[in-house]
């Protein structure tokens, strides 16, 4: 092994030769780069505690040489792990200073996807109305039967997506809306380019929520589970999180406390491991009420000092 | 019977064009400085430099081997050529010195292990010689101060964290000669009397109106005396405080006939300590050069590791972060 230690120095020198096209930027430069490339694979990664930290790193890199480019994607990126991280005031702060930028004229094309993040930002919040008007703008054209006019790009695909979860949250019996619009959706997916697996089974959970609504409960639950495993293989634990969350709130209806208790408490795991403080509180509710059903009192007392400690950020 | 054309290989009727020569002599030539530039290294830069041989003789050498370096003033001058055991049982060295910088090494120089070596890498260090004395010859003997061992080094300090200690000791019995309950009763009782100053400055600054119309006004007459009164038993207060402290400082005065003593034994750890960080300074000098090399050395890693990570060999496009913008995220919720 001895003899070939002189080989290593030639074998890294001739590596080096080899390297593809070197990098002769500066490394300022680089290292911003560097951060927010990090910060956008941990977002993929649902590290968001990375995510955000990565991509702070990033915002202050590309400020202090002045890349105005740089300091946008940085926001928008990190608007977008606030808002996943369930952080509204934290998102809205972004996406305000990313419109300041974007109102310059070089960056307009980023305009559509911060009003699409402060839409979602504004519907989580509960501010239903400003977001429907943030919507409306983004959303396609449709023909009488469903179908966008033209090609639809990925932002339109997320602008669809929300104003269809709109559409089931708000409170119509026929549930004629949420039809209207899960079948434009449906019709949308399969045109989009670059779409992922992650569109299909936010699709099967509108279809879940559509057919429990119909009492087919056996159905709701089968797609529920298809998008769930969609969701585990794309490792997309805000999403996992939600699906559990529905469904257990399912299983509550048809009265199958155990397994509503088992499932609520893995989504409320991932909700605290993601730190989404208000998605972990609002799982608190369905869960005090499966536990006073069960009669466990232990578990109850624990969920009520969690709900106490997310309150009062004890 | 026809002649018939034997088959060639194809690798026969190939001919080099000159564009192909050129290459090939190219790339021969970069291999070729490639492997000067490997064997003209910091190792081999005195390859062919003419040199003396010093010898010297130490008891352990903890650390010290044949690269080892040598210096005067800070520049390397040479290194250890070789270590053996001499008849009497200590170690021989072999140092070698590179001739242009022999006149540096006069009869009173002296050769010292930076005492330090037992922590980091060990160096050599020669004194330069004065320009009077003869110049060492080859093959002659330097004597050399001997690092210290861990152990001697921790038997230098204890004389001086003994020093502190007993400092230490001294001040605490000082300390328990004032009475912490004696303090407290002052204190309190100090507290008291500037209570009463205090109400009696608040009366005297309630008085209103003109003298003329106080001195015809018999409540104020009245407290007047009063405040007269506490003023009166204020003092006769301080007097018993301030004869508490007039004990209290006869205490101390006590105590401070063994101040010069406590000086002197401070004086000595001083002296010592002083005398250790000054030869501990001739070592910590050398850090910041160290840390700036360290720097630059990581700083060449970091782009020999970027160049590697880029090369065909290693790289994948898979392994790449070059998403910028995080993608438009389905509604999740």
């Amino acid at each position: 092994m001895n003899s070939l230690r002189p080989l290593i120095p030639l074998f890294l020198l001739l590596q080096a030769a080899c390297s593809g096209v070197s990098d002769t930027r500066p490394e300022p430069v680089r290292k911003s780069e560097y951060y927010l490339e990090h910060g956008v694979s941990a977002f993929e990664n649902s590290d968001y505690v990375a995510a955000a930290d990565f991509l702070r790193k990033a915002l202050a890199h590309y400020r202090s040489i002045d890349d105005t480019t740089g300091v946008l994607l940085s926001r928008i990126n990190l608007a977008e792990t606030a808002l996943a991280a369930g952080n509204f005031k934290a998102a809205l702060e972004q996406i305000e200073e990313a419109e300041r930028i974007a109102d310059g004229e070089p960056y307009h094309e980023y305009r559509p996807r911060l009003a699409l993040l402060r839409a979602q930002t504004h519907w989580r919040a509960e501010e239903g109305e400003k977001a429907l008007a943030l919507l409306q703008p983004l959303l396609p054209n449709f023909e009488s039967d469903g179908r966008s006019s033209e090609r639809p790009t990925l932002l339109q695909l997320g602008a669809v997506t929300l104003r269809t979860a709109i559409a089931f949250a708000r409170d119509d019996d026929e549930r004629q809306e949420a039809r209207l619009w899960l079948q434009r959706l449906a019709l949308m997916l399969p045109r989009t380019e670059g779409r992922t697996a992650l569109h299909h089974a936010r699709l099967l959970r509108f279809e879940a929520q559509l057919a429990a609504h119909e009492e087919a409960p056996q159905t709701a639950l089968e797609k529920f589970d298809q998008a769930l495993q969609l969701y585990r293989e794309g490792a997309a634990r805000p999403a996992i999180a939600a699906t559990l969350t529905e469904s257990g709130k399912l299983l509550m209806q048809l009265g199958r406390w155990e397994e509503a208790a088992e499932q609520l408490q893995r989504a409320l795991y991932i909700r605290l491991w993601i730190m989404d403080r208000p998605g972990a509180a609002e799982l608190l509710q369905p869960l005090q009420i499966v536990y006073r059903q069960l009669g466990d009192e232990e578990r109850l007392e624990q969920i009520n000092s969690e709900a106490n400690r997310l309150t009062h950020g004890r | 019977m026809s002649e018939q054309q034997q088959p060639v290989h194809y690798i026969h009727r190939m001919e080099y064009s000159v564009q192909e020569r050129l290459v090939g002599v190219f790339l021969l030539g970069a291999l070729a400085i490639l492997f000067v530039l490997m064997f003209i290294n910091s190792k081999t830069a005195h390859l062919f430099e003419d040199r003396i041989i010093l010898n010297t003789y130490l008891t352990k050498a903890e650390g010290i081997s044949t690269d080892t370096p040598v210096k005067i003033s800070g520049i390397e001058v040479g290194k250890v050529a070789s270590l053996d055991i001499a008849a009497d049982h200590r170690i021989h060295l072999r140092l070698i010195i590179y001739q242009r910088y022999q006149p540096l090494v006069r009869s009173d120089s002296t050769a010292a292990v930076s005492k330090l070596s037992v922590l980091g890498k060990p160096v050599i260090n020669i004194t330069a010689g004065t320009t009077t004395e003869a110049i060492l010859e080859d093959e002659a003997t330097i004597e050399v101060e001997e690092p210290l061992s861990v152990d001697e080094l921790l038997a230098e300090l204890t004389p001086v964290i003994q020093g502190v200690e007993s400092s230490v000791k001294r001040f605490a019995e000082i300390m328990q000669q004032i009475e912490p309950q004696q303090v407290g009763n002052i204190i309190t009782r100090l507290d008291s009397s500037a209570r009463h100053i205090e109400q009696i400055s608040a009366r005297l600054n309630s008085t209103q109106g003109t003298l003329g119309m106080a001195i015809n006004d018999p409540a104020f007459q009245q407290r007047f005396s009063s405040a007269v009164t506490s003023i009166d038993h204020a003092f006769v207060q301080m007097e018993q405080r301030l004869q508490e402290l007039e004990r209290l400082s006869l205490n101390l005065g006590e105590s401070s006939s063994e101040f010069p003593a406590l000086t002197s034994e401070f004086k000595t750890v001083l002296n010592n300590t002083n005398a250790l960080l000054t030869s501990v300074n001739v070592e910590m000098k050398q850090l910041p050069d160290l840390v700036t090399r360290m720097n630059v050395l990581m700083e060449q890693t970091d782009r020999l590791l970027e160049g590697i990570n880029n090369s065909w060999l290693f790289s994948s496009d898979e392994g790449k972060l070059q998403r910028k913008l995080i993608g438009v995220q389905p509604y999740h919720e």
